[in-house]
């Protein structure tokens, strides 16, 4: 199943195809081939083929379908379904099936997207691996003895392995990038405050933001022009926002930006690739420089202060009370203890560990308060470019895929999202295009960063490199 | 923030916080690895930092509210199914300290 | 009351006010007391992976309400986020102000002791659900938990420890009790829990200014065990200085039955709440035109009310019997028809005894029955000595029971209708002639036989007369006699 989204809708819209067929065939595709990438946690088979169903007899009605008609989508399992088990790749939420759906997923479904199932993700999107899932780590479908990236690595691989056109995930650090990089497709977290975080189940909410992915910018742009919207359910929505997908492939004349501070320490292959992009975007006509974004460096630190302490909170109502895993003690307190030290992996354990402490007494200014500032420093010296430059550009990570469990010590996994933290902390968009591979073929993306709500030119740019891209990664299985 | 050594005792009490039982190999090796990520996070220690506002987030929406008007309720009984314990229509939780 | 033991004591207070909204303080469920447990529940205030809160506007309308009727700065504001466990708190932590609280600096005047107590701020916050104890399930203790309240809108109103006895205490609660009722953003009920009071109490020798470690009493359900636990607890922690110990802080249990209070029985536990900004909200900045248009609607305040009066009185010192019922009038409300009294020239103090009295002991069911164009009527006859104080109370009562009823009509019906001069006259004539005794020694200057004359008046007319024109009649036929001699 080669097909893109748009040529999806397209054949389902002109009943050339029946949404039932397609959803068949990639139903298919991740029986065969997911046993070897561990993509999805669940599948929702029966709802996919009743949602293709309805389609299709809407279509006989001649009713006119969403923009994304038949589209076969892959959910990372943090976001809400009712119904449908949402286990955010933790033991402590086994079995428990929430009753009401994330607003970006009804958005979805309101564009006749078909929900195919929910993929693997690190615990609670921690993680830059999705080997910290409490169920299995998801392989990279490019070369199974690599990690997809993470944290929505089951959601990358489900688009890098065909298995769906799109797949929706969450980016708080780097999570969509980073395995979109790492996957050899394109991934893109957009401007804080664009899409709902109604239903997602938070990590770092000042952070946390839904995304696409998807094998071309095209398809990228459509599933972000479906999810992104104001809901009054969310007080950090932005009012009236929303994504206009139509943007041309034209830089010419653009001023671009090279963060300086994110091509050091980065992997040889990585390096002759983002030199690659920079030729190639002169080549079209565009002004390319390189820039000094001084505080960025300073970002993993605030990050890995501020994403802990808020997940700290975010996950404390986990205790064993209304829902989910309890491990019963004498007393409530015995009972929370072993509740949390049996639903939780090592890595949440420890980023709940480093967010309480940076908030408790004592440590707050010193830690969270400092974090805060830091933040503001990121924020102007961002403004402060984009007076110069319409957009930025860097590795979206420092390496290609490595190999699974080849990082033990968690802050040498921490560095994986040293490029991608900052947009974050600014709240910007930003989106990661495949560009080019190493010698052994693993994929290496190009980031690009753009101002709030500048969707529009960043989605240019990407699609600019896409035309000068490698030809693609394909997975193993489909090589010849 | 000189010199980030957190120790065991440290760790304990922050654990405590988090209602997270953590074993003694746990307690060790969260006592070691907070330190040295901590001591990563030294270099934000040297910025002078003084005249900066901090940033609670990154966009700045204000007095986002909603009208007053009453919406649906969840089912209770479908709510219940997933506890891990009820009764009476409500959640069954283990003794807690204070109450007799 | 423990000055002569050589100790002051002093006193602040933390109340809890339960908002009259619709629906709770993030989530659209029903905000209502008394339901069927579990049933005003939904994600938001169930605390459910991936649900978000949104402030409720009218929330934010009544903090405001309450602010500004606690003469308070209205400032803009931040939700945090109170981090600690309890299964009554579905998030694990609690939503609240914080250290930027929506009210600040404000005061409330005890009307009594003449004394203002400064309010420190008055901030936001949602509640918990609540859990009861029910004893062993299979062999083990265990409690059930009702999430219904969990997420109702409170604003905490707290004091300055401006207080000092437990009767000033007392006071400031039934006086901002009466404000928040007025101010239309609370019911105040103490039983159902709407107001829920914490009183913070410490004591230090007379002599020295630094307050004493203070003690947090929780459980006050009525302004009776808040008397009643601040007494015991004063007497408690001067007990234990005066045997060399010193006062733990620590937050502490009244028990009413047993009438004093106890530590609680909770692990030592350093609180450490870990408040940051809650991500999921905006920052609240309320604009001055909100504001104005709020305190544009306030109806006019308790405080200004009982000015109101002591200005209709025109006096300087009033007795504590007449700022009793000064305060009465205002807390029942029957305050505006004495004013309105007293602009018909009816004396003040006839109709504020007849409207904090009769009044609110008549009407005490619903004071809204009483027509004040009526009561003012009546009070006017009554000054006009047209009825006796006994005619005008009868007339009141009837009133109540039938309060569209003229009072002229009434005042027919129970045949109070005044008798000519001449029947009057008639009347003190026959008693002069069939008691000439009596009569001869009123007139000799014994006085109290006026009653004598008045109570047989009365009898023989059927307490149609009016006293005071009988002993009219009596005084000026004396003096015709004395001037005669
Ligand atoms: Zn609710």
């Amino acid at each position: 199943m080669d097909l893109g989204a748009q040529e999806i809708a397209d054949l389902v819209k002109s009943s050339k195809v029946s949404a039932t067929q397609v959803v068949e065939a990639h139903l298919d595709e991740i029986s065969r081939y997911d046993s070897r990438v561990n993509a999805f946690l669940l599948v929702m088979a029966e709802n996919a083929l009743e949602q293709a169903k309805r389609i299709d007899v809407r279509r006989s009605k001649g009713e006119e379908l969403g923009p994304l008609a038949g589209v076969p989508i892959a959910l990372k399992d943090n976001m809400a379904v009712s119904g449908f088990a949402t286990t955010c790749g933790s033991k402590i939420l086994e079995g428990w099936k929430p009753p009401y759906t994330a607003t970006a997923v009804k958005r979805l479904v309101a564009a006749d997207a078909v929900l195919i199932g929910k993929t693997n993700l690190d615990e609670f999107a921690m993680g830059s691996s999705t080997e910290n899932s409490a169920y299995f780590p998801t392989k990279n479908p490019i070369d199974p003895t690599k990690v997809p990236g993470g944290s929505s690595g089951g959601s990358a691989a489900s688009v890098a392995a065909r298995f769906t056109p799109i797949a929706i995930g969450s980016d708080t650090g780097g999570s969509i990038r980073q395995p979109a990089s790492l996957c050899g497709i394109v991934g893109v977290k957009p401007t804080y405050g664009l899409v709902s975080r109604y239903g997602l189940v938070a990590f770092a909410s000042s952070l946390d933001q839904i995304g696409p992915f998807a094998r071309n910018v095209q398809d990228a742009a459509l599933a972000l022009q479906v999810l992104a919207g104001h809901d009054d359910r969310d007080s950090t929505s932005i009012p009236g926002s929303h994504f206009d997908n139509s943007f041309t492939d034209r830089v010419a004349g653009l001023r671009i930006g090279v963060i300086q501070e994110m091509t050091t320490g980065i992997s040889g292959a990585v390096e002759h690739t983002l030199n690659d992009a920079i030729a190639f975007l002169r080549s079209m006509g565009a002004t390319v420089e390189a820039v000094s974004i001084p505080s960025t460096t300073y970002g993993l630190s605030a990050y890995y202060l501020i994403a802990p302490a808020e997940a700290s909170s975010n996950l404390s109502r986990f205790d064993g009370v209304r829902y989910g895993l309890r491990v019963p003690g004498a007393d409530i307190t015995q009972t929370y203890e072993q509740t949390r030290a049996e639903g939780f992996g090592a890595e949440v354990k420890r980023r709940m560990m480093l967010g309480t402490y940076a908030l408790s007494a004592g440590y707050y200014d010193a830690l969270y308060g400092r974090a805060q500032k830091v933040r503001t420093l990121i924020l102007d010296d961002f403004a402060k470019a984009y007076g110069a430059y319409d957009v930025l550009i860097s590795p979206t990570s420092p390496t290609v895929a490595f190999g699974l469990g080849d990082k033990t010590d968690p802050l040498a996994m921490y560095m994986a999202d040293v490029c991608t933290i900052p947009s974050n902390l600014a709240g910007h968009p930003a989106m990661s295009v495949p560009f080019g591979c190493d010698e052994a073929g693993l994929p290496i993306g190009i980031q690009v960063l753009a101002p709030a709500m500048g969707e529009q030119i960043m989605f240019s740019v990407a699609q600019s490199l896409q035309n000068g891209a490698a030809k693609p990664a394909v997975p193993v299985w489909r090589r010849d | 923030m000189s010199e980030q050594e957190i120790s065991e005792e440290e760790t304990l009490h922050v654990a405590h916080l988090a209602r997270l039982g953590l074993s003694g190999a746990e307690v060790k090796s969260f006592s070691k690895q907070l330190s040295a990520i901590l001591q990563h996070a030294k270099d934000i220690a040297t910025l002078d930092l003084d005249d900066v506002v901090p940033t609670k987030h990154a966009i700045s929406l204000m007095n986002v509210m909603r009208e007053d008007t009453v919406g649906d309720s969840l089912d209770r009984d479908e709510v219940l199914a997933s506890a891990p314990e009820a009764q009476s229509g409500m959640f069954v939780v283990p003794k807690i300290l204070g109450e007799s | 009351m423990f000055e002569e033991q050589g100790f002051l004591v002093t006193i602040g207070l933390e109340v809890h006010c339960e908002l009259l909204t619709e629906t709770k303080l993030f989530c659209s469920c029903a905000n209502s007391f008394g339901q069927v447990p579990n049933t005003n529940i939904c994600p938001v205030c169930l605390g459910l992976p991936g649900s978000l809160p949104v402030i409720n506007s009218r929330a934010v309308d009544f903090a405001i309400r309450i602010g500004l009727s606690l003469n308070c700065e209205i400032r803009p504001s931040v939700f945090h986020r109170k981090n600690y466990f309890y299964p009554d708190m579905p998030k694990g932590y609690q939503v609240s102000q914080y250290d930027e609280p929506i009210c600040v600096n404000g005061y409330l005047e005890l009307p009594s002791f003449d004394k203002k107590v400064r309010v420190l701020r008055a901030h936001m916050e949602e509640d918990t659900g609540k859990s009861t104890h029910i004893g062993r399930i299979h062999g083990a203790e265990k409690s059930l938990v009702d999430f219904n309240r969990a997420g109702v809108p409170l604003v905490e109103i707290v004091s300055e420890p401006d207080m000092t006895s437990a009767d000033e205490a007392r006071e400031y609660v039934s006086e901002l009790r009466s404000i928040l009722v007025a101010s239309g953003a609370t019911d105040g009920k103490m039983e159902e829990g709407s107001l829920r009071v914490d009183a913070n109490v410490s004591v230090r020798r007379v002599g020295t200014n630094e307050l004493g470690t203070r003690c947090e009493i929780k459980n006050l359900n009525s302004l009776r065990s808040l008397g009643r636990a601040i007494t015991y607890e004063a007497k408690r922690q001067i007990e234990v200085i005066e045997d060399g110990g010193a006062i733990k802080q620590e937050t502490r249990h009244w028990n009413e039955d047993q009438g004093r209070t106890s530590g609680l029985r909770s692990k030592e536990e350093a609180y450490d709440y870990r408040y940051f900004p809650e991500p999921d909200l905006t920052p609240l900045a309320p604009s001055n035109e909100l504001v104005d248009a709020i305190r544009s609607q306030l109806p006019i305040m308790p405080p200004e009310r009982r000015n109101r009066l002591r200005l209709a009185g025109k006096s300087e010192n009033y007795t504590r019997s007449e700022l009793e019922q000064i305060q009465t009038c205002v807390n029942f409300g029957s305050d505006e028809m004495v004013l309105l009294a007293v602009s018909k020239g009816v004396p003040f103090k006839l109709a504020l005894a007849r409207a904090a009295n009769e009044v609110t002991s008549i009407f005490a069911d619903d004071p809204t029955v009483i027509d004040p164009g009526k009561f003012v009527e009546l009070v006017s006859l009554e000054a006009s000595s047209a009825l006796s104080a006994t005619q005008s109370k009868a007339v009141l009562a009837e009133l109540a029971v039938e309060p569209t009823k003229d009072v002229k009509v009434i005042i027919a019906e129970l045949g109070f209708v005044g008798l000519s001069a001449d029947e009057l006259a008639q009347i003190v004539n026959e008693l002069i002639e069939s008691n000439p005794k009596e009569w001869l020694r009123y007139v000799e200057g014994e006085n109290q036989l006026g009653g004598f004359f008045i109570g047989k008046a009365m009898k023989v007319s059927n307490g149609k007369i009016n006293g005071r024109e009988v002993a009219q009649i009596m005084e000026r036929r004396r003096n015709d006699i004395l001037a005669s001699r």
